[in-house]
């Protein structure tokens, strides 16, 4: 359980998680390209563009380390006002494109009648309350990388993404395009794209926030 | 020359002509065994190859979901014909052995070509359990988008063949998984019929 959060005060933080890490590398190229590794260069050449933007950035690991899903989840459920954005680079897909996805768990809920003091969220259950804001960052977001990223969809989708699961905050998970390339600097050169691109929708969803949950 | 040392040689070459006959079959056996993982999943088909099916039962259509070759990250129905068997669980078993091994282009595949179904199950509430092989998590590209293809195709080709399949777990190797492949969330049921993600 854990207590859900308001964006009362506003959102201020993101908190930036670069997929993977540790013995987890994630996806893996063919010429030894590794998501883990990737995605934590990505994610440290956004880092400086949303701090000139205002916002407070909280990266879920700094270097090669294996975190868990809940670990990575409870950075951003300790955080007033956060926005949590889950950074990773498919197998699969054209060069350079990106997918932006909110949560959809598959419609199952485990039974859960036990007695629960108002204002607590069940773990496993801490993204359900969020999910109409994910939507709408995803949104936000998906556009504004269609725009910068040719080839990328217009529209977000959603899926169950386990990462998202447990995130008492809005939150989407970005996927790029691909670890089948031949070279990390087609994709490391992506990152002022995509760090653009995710500041602009963080502007345009932090004027225009949701009724907190 | 001794009659005996003509004796000695005429037998050493009889033997050298009965070796060389007997090295060139062994090679040509040798060449038509499939490799030891070839052998193996071949070995794993047959275990669970539905009881029953034969190649003389009638041809029913079938509705298979592979990805759209364009790669454009969407799920195409095709439909092909299959012997099916009458039992629910038995049925389950070839059409998604279908959905594996039939797949018309590489491009269309969402499940790798070496993934072994183990069992199949379906209680009488309509809840499905299917068992696959680790190469359901070790040989699927790792990633949301390949991911979600991979058990929506399963979830999806069950739906539209099985309408007795109300929801569906997915076990790798028996065991239940967080996840598919480090991404997509395994641990809870699917629920069918549902409608698609766009």
């Amino acid at each position: 359980m854990l207590p859900a959060q308001s964006a009362e005060g506003g959102y201020r933080t993101v908190v930036l998680d670069p997929g993977h890490g540790g013995a987890d590398s994630g996806a893996r190229g063919g010429t030894g390209l590794v998501e883990k590794d990737l995605v934590l260069r990505i994610a440290r050449n956004i880092v400086p563009v949303l701090e000139r933007e205002g916002w407070r950035v909280v990266l879920t690991r700094q270097g090669d380390e294996l975190r868990s899903f809940d670990e990575r989840a409870a950075v951003a459920n300790a955080e007033p006002g956060a926005v949590f954005l889950t950074l990773h680079i498919g197998s699969t897909g054209a060069l350079g494109t990106a997918r932006v996805y909110s949560f959809a768990g598959f419609g199952s809920e485990p039974k859960d009648d036990s007695p629960r003091a108002p204002g607590l969220l069940p773990w496993e259950r801490a993204q359900q309350p969020y999910l109409e804001s994910s939507r709408r960052l995803a949104a936000l977001l998906q556009r504004e990388l269609a725009r910068r990223l040719p080839g990328s969809p217009e529209t977000p989708a959603s899926a169950a993404v386990r990462q998202l699961r447990s995130v008492a905050a809005p939150a989407v998970a970005l996927e790029l395009a691909s670890v089948a390339v031949n070279d990390a600097r087609a994709l490391e050169a992506l990152a002022p794209a995509l760090a653009e691109a995710i500041a602009r929708a963080l502007a345009t969803f932090r004027v225009t926030p949701e009724q907190a949950p | 020359m001794s009659r005996t040392l003509k004796i000695v040689l005429v037998v050493l070459v009889v033997l050298l002509v009965a070796a060389a006959i007997s090295w060139r079959g062994l090679r040509q056996r040798v060449a038509r065994t499939p490799p030891p993982a070839q052998a193996e999943q071949q070995a794993q088909r047959a275990l669970v190859e539905a009881p029953g099916a034969s190649p003389a039962a009638p041809l029913v259509a079938v509705r298979l979901y592979w990805a759209a070759p364009e790669g454009n990250g969407r799920l195409v129905p095709m439909e092909v014909r299959l012997p099916l068997v009458e039992d629910p669980e038995q049925r389950a078993r070839q059409v998604l052995n279908a959905l594996i091994v039939d797949a018309p282009s590489p491009q269309h595949r969402t499940l790798p070509l070496e993934l072994t179904l183990l069992a199949f199950y379906l209680l009488p509430d309509g809840s499905a359990v299917a068992d696959f092989s680790h190469d359901l998590a070790t040989v699927t590209p790792s990633g949301i988008l390949s991911e979600q293809l991979a058990v929506e195709s399963i979830a999806r080709t069950l739906e539209a063949n099985l309408p007795a399949v109300r929801r569906l777990k997915i076990l790798i190797q028996g065991q239940e998984q967080e996840t598919l492949a480090g991404h997509l969330d395994l641990s809870g049921w699917i629920e069918l019929p549902r409608s698609p993600t766009p």
